[in-house]
């Protein structure tokens, strides 16, 4: 429950960054939300993985079954002929990775601040 | 070890985000930064979700009030209050379906690009800037500020292009900015301006005095026999015995040209491939089954996606029009309102005249002009490269013009360009569109299109009212006889141009007994005009074969002109063809040469799509116009003159059965034309057979495509299947060709019209009207044209308002 709970965070704070901020701030929100989680590395860049690359997978998706737009096969055409999958994969890869990087650095200065104790992990 | 555990992770994180922002530079590409670009809520993913958001939209304009609806073509009808308010919604529509398209092409008329690609686009800056396209621009500004009431208009439209820039985020940006990673700049009238020098010199930038003084020095007595300026077959733009009711002998005091004795000159030919161009034509209400006066227009151009065209009604108090329009500047370029329509076609003269420079030494820092030495002026450019150091570039300027190249070995090193575009305006040209948009008669077109200085335009005309006309207009240079054929010695002040021709005074024809006028880039008049011009590398078959079927054709309807303007029978063929069959031996042909000579001997001289007979023919004929001309196709020679055209080639080849050049040099024995005819069938023959090229379809072997502007492959066409060919009426070649299709009909109830062009409205790539037209196009099918009266005449698919 509480897992769910924190990656609903983690989802709501980065539609909210992606709609109105510049990309790199998901990063940000990602460690302020994870520095406030009482939360291993591990899973501070888990969460913050799978919820970036659920944000971007998903609103990529979305625009895309929704415009029907050969637009993206032209992308991936000039991207060495990427397939539109693969499109979407390296999207939501980036996402991942970048709200990931964000939540374990959030994690990791709260571990340095206030030492983590295993048995808070639930 | 706790704090590098904290470190650990941040180090990643701002090497993450400074690879994110940073373009990738992959061999001679640049990735765009990937963050920003990647990302769903700012990048392509973006321009993804834009192709389908179509919604009426109110815009909240402090000055401007009217309305925009698109049909279902996406074709945006302007109802406006004025005229201003009309082309402010204009610049509106045009950026917002066309931005990068105007942005990236007056960028390259300025010789910006370097700025976006790098320094691979280098020379291409270098030699814009040093033709001085941007020089030119900012001093038909200044002359446009003389003119405040036609100032305002362009500036309205500019207004109208910045409010759609400045309410543009990252994620709106059309897709092209996003993957060059640029951004678009406030549009100005020196941007329009730009425009028009672009297209100056897509239209009057070219010339052959290289070629023409070489040939001449090449071929000495045979030159005016191989080189004909009129073709005695060819049928001039304004019908031949018009009179002329001036002269300019007082203007140039009988000035003796000086230009022939220059000599053969060293240097690369740089001239394009002949044959292209665009037709117009109008047939009065006596050769219309319905009495009404039809028009028709297809202006040939390099074909591209985004189109250079843009379909547009302007609906305000003092005009209704609908045609084409340039994104980039105000007004309709080609089209028609109730009263009058109008089309126009290339007029081709040489308005590009080279001088050869006596430099004192290879410093150029003084020249030699009119028994003195000059100092020689520079202009100092300076080209920012993407990535790079900014580049200065020195350009030395004489009083002729610039000395465009200054690389040894560069062609035309040294010479100085002498261009239509040095020599400044008259007018605001964007006055002559305006104008002409609500023009009601023929008195109204002659004094609108008076102001139009350059290119050369045939401007065709109806009226309503039954008139029709041609005019060529545009600044004609009153030159001596063969002035500006050849490069000029640049020492002597009397090889300058000797003024204009009044601007009134141009070739033109009104209501012509024959009943039609037309143009297709042929010569403008017959010997008799009182100036002497040449004119570029056009040839007379699109001319002649028009002119050929409007005679022949007693009435004309509209149906009659589509299939007139998709013709593709070829006059080439036609007068080369039996003459070069008939020296071929029968009796003792294989099964493929059979069926070869088969094919060619039933051809009906049609470029059909799937005809074979085409590709045959093509190829023989350059394989035996290289045999004749071998003394020329030798390395060392092709390389600085030209041979004949094929036009002369084929009459020669008619009247002229004994002549020397049919020997072929690299052979010991003498040839006659019959061997020359065998000899190139052979190899044609040959060709066929290690080409695979029997029973190719014309189409496939074309191979025509529609690129996109910046050469990005999966935004273009790679193959597009239809009929054509260069010398016909339907001038399609690879990827030039047939830009813009219209028929106007103007009747008693209003026009009826019909058109379209090988592109869609809207530029941005993945919409439905990116290439929506371009299908239909490619067979030959029309749009009917949507020219309402009334903002409820239209059912829209949306609508924008402008609302005070």
């Amino acid at each position: 429950m509480k897992h769910s709970l924190n990656l609903i965070v983690f989802v709501m704070l980065l539609l909210l960054a992606g709609f109105y901020l510049p990309f790199y701030w998901m990063l940000i929100l990602s460690g302020v939300a994870a520095f406030f989680m009482k939360i291993s590395l591990i899973r501070a860049f888990a969460f913050g993985f799978i919820a970036g690359n659920m944000v971007w997978l998903g609103v990529s998706y979305f625009y895309h079954w929704t415009s029907f737009s050969p637009l993206t096969g032209m992308i991936g055409e000039i991207f060495q002929g990427l397939s539109v999958s693969s499109l979407f994969y390296i999207t939501g890869l980036i996402g991942g990775v970048t709200a990931g990087l964000g939540a374990w650095s959030g994690a990791a200065i709260r571990h340095l601040i206030w030492p983590y104790n295993i048995k808070h992990e639930m | 070890m706790k704090i590098i555990k904290c470190f650990i992770p941040i180090l990643l994180s701002i090497l993450w985000i400074y690879f994110l922002q940073k373009a990738i530079i992959v061999g001679d590409n640049a990735i765009p930064p990937l963050g920003k670009f990647i990302s769903p809520f700012t990048g392509f993913w973006q321009n993804v979700r834009a192709t389908k958001s179509i919604q009426n939209t109110v815009l909240n304009q402090m000055h401007k009030e009217g309305s925009i609806l698109f049909d279902d073509r996406m074709v945006p009808h302007i109802f406006a209050q004025s005229t201003g308010d009309a082309y402010f919604m204009q610049g509106y529509v045009h950026a917002m379906h066309r931005l990068w398209q105007m942005d990236f092409s007056t960028r390259a008329a300025e010789g910006r690009i370097s700025e976006i690609i790098g320094s691979k686009a280098l020379n291409f800056d270098r030699n814009k800037r040093r033709k001085g396209l941007a020089e030119s621009a900012k001093q038909s500004i200044e002359v446009w500020k003389k003119f405040p009431e036609a100032y305002k208009l362009v500036e309205a439209y500019c207004d109208g292009v910045n409010y759609y820039i400045q309410h543009l985020d990252y994620k709106d940006l059309p897709i092209e900015y996003k993957l060059m990673n640029f951004e678009p700049e406030l549009w100005t009238p020196y941007r329009s301006s730009l425009f028009h020098k672009n297209m100056a010199e897509v239209l009057c930038g070219r010339d052959q005095d290289i070629e023409m003084t070489n040939a001449k020095t090449f071929f000495g007595a045979d030159f005016d026999l191989l080189f004909p300026e009129y073709d005695p077959l060819s049928d001039p733009v304004i019908p031949k015995g018009t009179k002329w009711d001036f002269n300019v002998d007082s203007l140039i005091n009988q000035v003796e040209n000086s230009n022939q004795d220059l000599g053969f000159i060293p240097i690369q030919r740089t001239i394009q491939d002949p044959g292209l161009g665009s037709n117009n034509w109008a047939v009065g209400p006596s050769k219309s089954v319905n009495g009404n006066p039809i028009l028709c227009n297809d202006p040939h151009l390099n074909l591209s996606l985004p189109s250079i065209w843009y379909e547009q009604q302007i609906v305000t108090p003092d005009r209704n029009v609908y045609g084409v329009t340039f994104p980039g500047i105000p007004g309709v370029i080609i089209g028609f309102n109730k009263d009058i329509a109008w089309g126009i076609t290339n007029g081709g003269w040489d308005v590009m005249d080279w001088y050869q420079i006596k430099w004192k030494d290879e410093s150029m820092t003084s020249y030699f002009y009119n028994n003195e030495w000059k100092n020689t002026e520079y202009r100092i450019e300076r080209i920012k490269v993407k990535g790079q150091q900014d580049v200065l570039d020195t350009v030395p300027l004489t009083v002729w013009g610039p000395v465009v190249y200054n690389q040894i070995s560069h062609a035309k090193y040294g010479l100085a360009m002498h261009w239509i575009i040095q020599d400044p305006s008259a007018y605001c040209e964007m006055d002559v569109f305006d104008l002409l948009n609500q023009g009601k008669n023929v008195g109204d077109y002659r004094n609108a299109i008076q102001k139009f200085p350059y290119p050369a335009q045939n401007f065709a005309f109806i009226s309503r009212t039954g008139d029709i006309a041609l005019t060529v207009q545009g600044k004609m240079p009153i030159k001596v006889n063969q002035q500006g054929r050849f490069v000029m010695d640049g020492t002597k002040k009397e090889n300058a141009w000797h003024g204009f021709v009044p601007l009134s005074s141009t070739p033109h024809t009104i209501n012509p007994i024959r009943g039609f006028v037309s143009s297709a880039n042929q010569k403008s008049t017959d010997r008799g005009f009182p100036v002497y011009y040449n004119d570029g590398d056009f040839r007379d078959y699109r001319g002649t074969m028009i002119n050929r079927y409007l005679s022949e054709k007693k009435l004309w309807n509209v149906d009659d002109m589509k299939a007139l303007q998709y013709n593709a029978y070829s006059l080439r063929a036609e007068t080369a063809l039996p003459s070069l069959l008939k020296y071929l031996d029968t009796t003792s042909m294989n099964s493929v040469n059979q069926q070869v000579y088969h094919e060619l001997k039933s051809w009906n001289y049609m470029y059909d799509s799937n005809a074979v007979a085409p590709v045959y023919f093509d190829l023989w004929m350059d394989i035996f116009h290289r045999l004749v001309w071998d003394e020329i196709s030798q390395d060392t020679l092709k390389k600085y003159t030209v041979m004949p055209s094929d036009q002369t080639t084929i009459r020669l080849m008619k009247e002229n059965i004994n002549l020397s050049y049919y020997d072929i040099k690299s052979s010991p024995t003498k040839e006659s034309l019959q061997d020359v005819v065998r000899i190139s069938y052979d190899s044609l023959l040959n060709q066929i057979q290690s080409k695979l090229l029997f029973q190719k379809k014309w189409a496939d072997y074309k191979h025509a495509s529609i690129d996109h502007m910046a050469r990005i492959p999966a935004f273009g066409i790679p193959f597009v299947s239809t009929s054509g060919s260069k010398d016909i009426i339907n001038a399609h070649a690879r990827t030039f060709g047939p830009s813009w299709r219209m028929i106007v009909e103007l009747t008693k109830d209003g026009p009826h019209a019909y058109g379209i062009y090988p592109g869609g409205q809207d530029g941005r790539p993945g919409s439905p009207y990116y290439r929506s037209m371009v299908s239909d196009w490619s067979q030959g099918k029309y749009n009917s044209l949507n020219y309402v009266n009334t903002i409820h005449d239209l059912t829209p698919l949306i609508t924008y308002e402008f609302k005070k």
